[in-house]
């Protein structure tokens, strides 16, 4: 009687905790089906585009020592052909870049100095992003774009998505959908119809002061123009020069300047 | 407040740097894409160390345009100082100084910018001064110049080697020596390289 008791008491408690656990599960990860549905369609459409190219105004947030906030701008251009190629140009009035990727080397161009680094890397888009970001340091804007599978590569790590429905972005109607991370927080908005292009993106920095944002504006996208092999591959401009492409490595920091915490912005002599 | 921080110049060096730490914001590492963020955790603890290094330095030079020092290099002559100048001295020479930039008078009657001199004291940093830790010692780097705290304000020291600057100074000119690029500027040379996806400078001697 004793030991039936106690095996009653067992499986009740053991049927709480999964049943706890269950509902943990379903807490921590809670994606609205319409969102994930969404998501996974456009991510599909670009997945199966054997190449694009695009055309995006993106702003990143800079939050001063005083709280301020600035907003900087660049408008980039991001060409893609899959598996292994992809060039993308970030331009602003104080800097000018091009980056080109040609299944076997990274090249960096800054076009306001006139100089270029190059670097070898793996043959895949997503190994030579990852390659770049670990080794270098190079976090190129809309590279989520670009990757092989863009709904596991952005999906992963969400705790809770919803669709905020239809809202209008540079005119075009959108499918406003939202997602929560641990460490961001990101938007999309998706163009509605057949076509279910991404023509907004939005990723708050949210543990950061000031929670600041890149936002992309993406007010071009051609999936139909072939691109020609040799806009991948880097052709240098006269009188270019070549310098190291420094790896991101912990030994060759010393002597780094330590960022935007140290930067004071307003302390005049008096 | 002015004549108790001229009494106590230390008093405002330490104001300074508290009001830097109070409002120092964490660094990010990561920004134009998910993935970039979502780097497993081992990759992180990878570059865990590096993490508190991290920033973005694509805007670093949208910034630095805005601060006073960025449009002044040494051979400029202005009509009339800015208002808010200090006077400062290195042994009987004096210079006039303001945000990070040094003026002497000329005979024609107007201030002539000139080179940061080396073991001036100001009482406060230029804004939007780049830190730079080298071993024990933070550098501060602003103008072509590198200034270290000091009891009595931040003085000027000569350009430690091998330290990374994400910005030229205004003016500084391209030389080539024995095959290697090099930006000349105040007698401190900068050898371009990349890193992070921008073009930032280290101190050399060539």
């Amino acid at each position: 009687m004793k030991t039936g008791c106690m095996k009653h008491a067992l499986v009740i408690g053991c049927s709480l905790v999964l049943g706890a656990w269950g509902m943990l599960a379903q807490e921590t990860t809670s994606i609205a089906p319409q969102a994930e549905w969404s998501f996974r369609a456009a991510c599909q459409y670009l997945a199966e585009a054997p190449f694009f190219c695009l055309t995006a105004e993106v702003w990143r947030e800079h939050v001063t020592a005083t709280g301020q906030k600035l907003q900087f701008s660049r408008t980039v251009t991001f060409e893609v052909k899959r598996p292994n190629r992809f060039h993308v140009e970030i331009r602003s009035p104080h800097s000018e870049r091009g980056f080109w990727y040609d299944g076997k080397s990274l090249t960096m161009l800054d076009r306001k100095r006139n100089l270029f680094s190059m670097a070898a890397m793996p043959g895949t888009l997503d190994a030579a992003l990852d390659s770049a970001h670990d080794q270098f340091g190079i976090d190129l804007p809309l590279m989520d774009l670009a990757v092989s599978d863009p709904y596991q590569n952005a999906i992963s790590n969400v705790l809770k998505g919803t669709d905020y429905g239809l809202a209008p972005v540079l005119g075009v109607d959108c499918h406003h959908l939202a997602f929560t991370q641990e460490n961001v927080d990101w938007q999309v908005w998706i163009q509605d119809g057949p076509q279910p292009l991404i023509r907004k993106f939005v990723i708050t920095h949210k543990n950061e002061p000031g929670a600041p944002e890149f936002t992309a504006f993406i007010t071009r996208w051609d999936l139909t123009q072939r691109i020609s092999d040799s806009n991948f591959v880097f052709d240098p401009p006269p009188g270019a020069t070549r310098v190291e492409m420094r790896q991101d490595r912990p030994e060759s920091r010393e002597g780094r300047s330590s960022g935007p915490s140290t930067l004071l912005t307003s302390p005049k002599a008096k | 407040m002015k004549r108790k921080f001229q009494n106590r110049p230390w008093l405002l060096s330490a104001a300074t740097l508290a009001a830097l730490f109070a409002f120092a914001p964490a660094l990010r590492a990561d920004w134009g894409s998910i993935r970039a963020n979502n780097r497993s955790p081992s990759q992180r603890a990878k570059a865990e160390h590096r993490e508190n290094e991290r920033r973005h330095v694509d805007t670093e030079a949208d910034r630095h345009h805005a601060f006073y020092w960025s449009g002044f290099c040494a051979g400029m002559a202005v009509g009339a100082l800015p208002p808010g100048y200090v006077q400062v001295s290195v042994g009987a020479t004096g210079y006039y100084y303001y945000d990070g930039v040094y003026y002497q008078p000329t005979t024609e009657g107007n201030y002539a910018v000139v080179a940061p001199p080396v073991s001036a004291i100001v009482p406060q940093l230029p804004s939007g001064a780049e830190a730079i830790a080298v071993g024990p010692t933070t550098y501060y780097h602003a103008g072509g110049a590198f200034y270290v705290q000091q009891p009595t304000g931040f003085a000027i020291m000569p350009a430690p080697l091998g330290v990374t600057v994400t910005m030229l100074p205004l003016g500084a000119v391209p030389v080539v020596i024995k095959g290697v690029l090099y930006y000349l500027a105040n007698d401190v040379y900068y050898m371009p390289v990349m890193q992070g996806g921008v073009t930032v400078y280290v101190t050399a001697q060539p």
